[in-house]
């Protein structure tokens, strides 16, 4: 995900983020979508499991 | 952080206690990088395609909204496409478009290359993760 915020002046930014949704929607809308480019726009937590998620910033 | 190094290493795990699954909603953030409009900044990732969010109200975006596309040329609301890895002087505009990393790849990336500093600042994830 990509967000683009240019205000013209100083405070512009450009962020960036590895996610398991691909946009600022709510949760409805996100599991109605399904899935985007064949990669699944939500995900879940079985229960009683654990996942991870790993990264590095350098 | 290990000694020596300029690397942080990030590593998360949620755990669910229910008896029922639970839906993830998990995004890894980097701190924005903030520039002004005379320092240009170069974006790069392995992405392949891309799509524009859905419009919502008070959306002042650039792109065509809900309009998927082809990294790094993005639709243009007015026609015409715009190169996504450089960011523009003196524009005011808010978009978000959500790319694939190359399914192919190992480990997917960004970076974020500051010339007038000589700095480059990247955020690197195994494209096929735990979540799946």
């Amino acid at each position: 995900m990509s967000w683009m915020n240019y205000s013209g002046d100083a405070r512009a930014a450009r962020g960036f983020e590895f996610s398991t949704q691909p946009f600022d929607v709510s949760h409805r809308e996100t599991v109605d979508a399904h899935e985007m480019f064949g990669t699944p726009t939500y995900n879940g937590c079985p229960p009683r499991q654990s996942s991870t998620l790993a990264f590095v910033v350098l | 952080m290990v000694d020596g190094e300029n690397v942080v290493y990030v590593n998360t795990e949620v755990e669910n206690l229910l008896a029922i699954d639970h839906p993830i909603s998990w995004p890894s953030m980097p701190p924005p990088d903030r520039h002004s409009s005379r320092r240009q900044t170069i974006i790069d990732l392995p992405a392949t395609k891309c799509r524009v969010r859905p419009q919502k109200a008070g959306s002042t975006g650039r792109l065509m909204y809900g309009k998927d596309f082809v990294w790094p040329m993005g639709p243009l609301a007015k026609g015409g496409a715009v190169n996504l890895t450089t960011v523009p002087a003196n524009e005011t505009s808010l978009d978000l478009a959500s790319c694939i990393i190359d399914p192919a790849r190992t480990y997917g990336y960004v970076t974020a290359l500051r010339p007038d500093k000589h700095m480059i600042f990247a955020m690197c994830s195994a494209v096929k993760s735990s979540l799946g």
